[in-house]
């Protein structure tokens, strides 16, 4: 076996910390990566879906026979031909899964599917959803949680009295007490809106039923785990006679990983007919009929201490829930917990409420509302500092939340880079000097969990598993549950397990995608890959590295096994790194040692007695910097910095990645992006009537890592992903409050009301409105 | 206190049918507590909590 190699000893990571592009970016760049759209399987049927024009009615008959007897349809199913379950993510809680998905008895919301058809392509299918006879009753509908809730409003579900679908109270200190402390109390009240996902690939599937009882579904999903689990609850099947491949996924944003129309419309056409059945939604259905973000109304009342020093808030919230529960609950729960972030309140209270309402219903976006809660507390901190003439960096400097905090009852801070993201922000704006007129910064401080604690699904595995399999060759063979939708975390975890193993990232091989084929992860949601399907990569990388170091040290001798590393493919005494063996030498001896075994760990991780919410959270402080036009109201985004605190960083250029993507997103929610609705049904439906922030428009963004460390992530690592959506709106707003004097309490922030607000503004002071 | 929010926490129709057995509005006073200034859905509740356990002892 070849001997001696020198070793560069003062690197801390080899891989870590490096820039890596995509290990999938050439497959999806040359066109070969194969998405849930490309699949096309023999005898393949195509789908459509029928949906209820009303925002409320009874199904009183449903006629398929004119579309079934049109030329090349195969057949139609209506909710007749499902067994009926109610189904939904919150799978502990049973009243909460109140979604049939094809609607048996009643329509809740524009858009909800009534009956689904197969023929042999689109055109044909298409055609003969208007040769469906639905016979409706219409009933009376209501479309905004204040009024769903008055004594007599329509009900939407039985069980839920005056439409109160889900009920969080937070409290902790003496909020009533803390409020007779304060020196100086505000209060306001804010409408924040809602916010389509516009994947860039549309909920689609291809379901397969073969007469031996298996169903396989290809689809576009964030979790192929709760896909399998949830159509396994309402086909009733084995779960592990489900099978689901979802190997590219063409952005999720927290829209995919519940169970959608297509994929349920799909299989129960697929289970009747024998055959393959493909549906794509149409963009307008993706609009119209899919879940969204959740409005907001909320009220805040603050009390600090003429110094700045937070004493009391008290936060009170309606949400806009839509038809169904879905992922409704836990935004409800966040953005509570989240209202409280990123500082130390001595007293605070929560209490909100998710309303049901028949519009479509709401549910996970990206920040799970935090972003709402960002907005509206640091909108009404910057007011606050302004009224008291204390600074705005020192203000959240003063109440900032620190490395040992605990949110009581709630939450343990280990790691909080919160204070050097302020300084770095600081720095940045002074380095700005004196702004032309009508120009302004505005900053926003957030905070955002790292993955989920709460088992709403109640799964009995653990909540990420992996498996590494190191072969003669030397290659890796990693396999993983989690799901990449675009934000990278196939390469960060290939990242992790090359480090770990000491090998480089192209000596790997990523397996995933696939619920015959890998094992059990809860998915990409909550922000939870890096940290814990990272520390289950990690495990399993360790315990493989244990396995090989155990031959290499009986080849070499060291004092104890721990003297020996491996890096960059090469095993060594650490002392001594010149000394040592080639990993693919020693891997191909223990394989032989082995009786020809490949050399094979498991890895698991499941976060326990961590709080609450998570086990991690990061950190940061964003700003941006605005031009307004007083004339119009119309604003420019000119510049933006973001200072985070994401632990130890694992892939710089997917930090990069992470944040421009979150920007561009966030600031189309603070500015440009909503979706307005008359009696329930939206009204743009299209990219052309719904803004989004085009690259034109994008500002110069910098990101700034600040690193910290996290004990509870990979290499101290936590998340850089749902966190930096949270701060836009807020800095948004607050830039539009340094450039000229006017806060907006309501999203989107659009130039009509900036105009109107200036208009106010400069209104003699006799001539107000009270 | 703790007991209240247990009560409202929990939310299912034994905990509901028991308040609304007191004379009190479950549901009016989730209402309270969001609409109104200060703690009073909880703090009702709590009172009657309290009354009810004086006259069990």
């Amino acid at each position: 076996m070849a001997g001696m190699r020198r070793q560069p000893m003062s690197k801390k990571y080899h891989v870590i910390n490096t820039p890596v592009h995509n290990v999938d970016g050439i497959a999806k760049v040359t066109g070969r990566a194969e998405y849930t759209f490309d699949v096309v399987l023999p005898h393949m049927l195509y789908g459509k879906i029928l949906r209820s024009p009303y925002p409320h009615a009874r199904i009183l008959n449903i006629d398929t026979s004119k579309a079934e007897s049109l030329s090349g349809v195969r057949g139609v199913v209506t909710g007749k031909d499902t067994l009926g379950v109610k189904q939904g993510i919150w799978r502990r809680y049973k009243e909460l899964c109140d979604e049939e998905i094809l609607a048996r008895e009643k329509v809740r919301y524009i858009g909800e599917p009534v009956a689904a058809v197969a023929a042999v392509d689109e055109d044909t299918a298409e055609e003969a959803l208007d040769y469906i006879e639905v016979e409706y009753e219409s009933l009376p509908a209501v479309f905004v949680p204040l009024d769903a809730i008055k004594e007599g409003a329509p009900l939407l579900h039985e069980q839920a009295e005056r439409n109160i679908n889900v009920t969080r109270h937070i409290e902790w200190g003496d909020v009533d007490e803390g409020f007779k402390q304060s020196d100086f109390i505000r209060e306001d009240w804010f409408r924040c809106s809602s916010q389509a996902h516009v994947c860039m690939e549309t909920h689609c599937a291809v379901a397969s039923y073969t007469p031996d009882g298996k169903l396989t579904v290809y689809t576009s999903s964030q979790s192929h785990y709760y896909i399998k689990v949830l159509l396994a609850d309402v086909l009733g099947l084995r779960e592990n006679d489900i099978r689901v491949i979802s190997r590219y996924t063409g952005g999720g944003f927290g829209s995919k990983f519940e169970l959608d129309s297509a994929q349920f419309c799909s299989s129960v056409l697929s289970m009747k007919f024998c055959k393959p059945v493909k549906i794509v939604l149409t963009r307008e259905e993706e609009f119209m009929a899919t879940k969204r973000r959740t409005p907001m109304f909320y009220y805040l009342r603050t009390g600090v201490k003429k110094d700045g020093q937070f004493v009391a808030k008290e936060s009170r919230v309606f949400t806009e829930g839509g038809a169904y529960t879905a992922m409704g609950a836990t935004a409800l729960y966040l953005t509570g917990f989240f209202q409280a972030f990123p500082y130390d309140w001595p007293n605070y209270r929560f209490d909100g409420y998710r309303v049901y309402t028949n519009t479509p219903p709401t549910s996970a976006m990206r920040g799970f509302g935090a972003p709402q809660a960002t907005f509206c507390a640091e909108t009404q901190i910057d007011i606050i500092a302004k009224e008291l003439g204390i600074d705005r960096i020192d203000i959240r400097r003063k109440n900032g939340m620190y490395a040992g905090y605990e949110v009581p009852g709630q939450a343990w801070i280990q790691s909080c880079g919160l204070d050097e993201c302020l300084d770095k922000v600081d720095e940045w704006i002074k380095g700005k000097g004196d702004l032309p007129a009508n120009n302004g910064i505005g900053i926003a401080a957030y905070g955002f969990m790292s993955g989920g604690i709460f088992n709403w699904f109640d799964t009995p595995y653990a909540f990420s598993s992996a498996v590494v399999q190191v072969n003669i060759d030397g290659k890796v063979d990693l396999f993983i549950g989690s799901q990449d939708m675009g934000q990278g975390s196939n390469t960060t975890l290939t990242m992790i397990c090359a480090e770990e193993l000491g090998v480089n990232v192209q000596d790997i091989r990523l397996h995933m995608g696939d619920t015959d084929k890998c094992p059990v992860d809860l998915g990409a949601w909550g922000s939870r890959e890096t940290l814990m399907q990272g520390n289950a990569v990690k495990m399993a990388a360790a315990e493989v590295k244990k396995q090989i170091l155990e031959f290499a040290a009986a080849k070499m001798s060291p004092n104890i096994v721990y003297d020996l590393d491996i890096k960059d493919g090469w095993i060594h005494l650490i002392a001594r790194p010149e000394r040592g063996l080639a990993f693919n030498d020693v891997v191909k001896e223990a394989i032989r040692g082995r009786d020809g075994q490949p050399l094979v760990a498991r890895g698991h991780y499941t976060p326990h007695r961590k709080g609450m919410i998570s086990p991690a959270y990061s950190f940061g402080v964003q700003a941006i910097e605005v031009d307004v036009d007083p004339e119009t109201g119309k604003i420019t985004l000119k510049d933006c910095v973001t200072a985070h605190d994401c632990g130890q960083v694992i892939n710089p250029l997917g930090v990069q990645g992470q944040l421009e993507g979150a920007i561009a997103m966030a600031a189309g929610y603070g500015f440009t992006e909503d979706l307005p609705m008359d009696e329930g049904k939206i009204l743009n439906p299209n990219l052309v009537d719904y803004k989004l922030l085009r690259t034109t428009e994008m500002p110069e963004t910098t990101v700034v890592e600040v690193e910290t460390y996290e004990p509870e992530g990979p290499f101290g690592a936590k998340e850089a992903g749902e966190g930096l959506t949270n701060p836009t709106a807020g800095a948004l707003g607050n830039a539009v409050f340094d450039a000229v004097g006017v806060s907006i309490n309501e999203l989107p922030i659009t130039p009509e009301k900036v105009l109107e607000a200036i208009r106010e503004k400069d209104k003699p002071e006799t001539n107000k409105e009270d | 206190m703790n007991l209240a929010r247990h009560v409202f926490g929990t939310g299912d129709q034994g905990h509901k049918d028991w308040v609304n057995s007191k004379g009190l509005n479950f549901i009016e006073l989730l209402l309270i507590q969001t609409m109104e200034p200060g703690n009073k859905g909880y703090k009702t509740l709590a009172d009657l909590l309290e009354r009810e356990a004086e006259q069990i002892d």
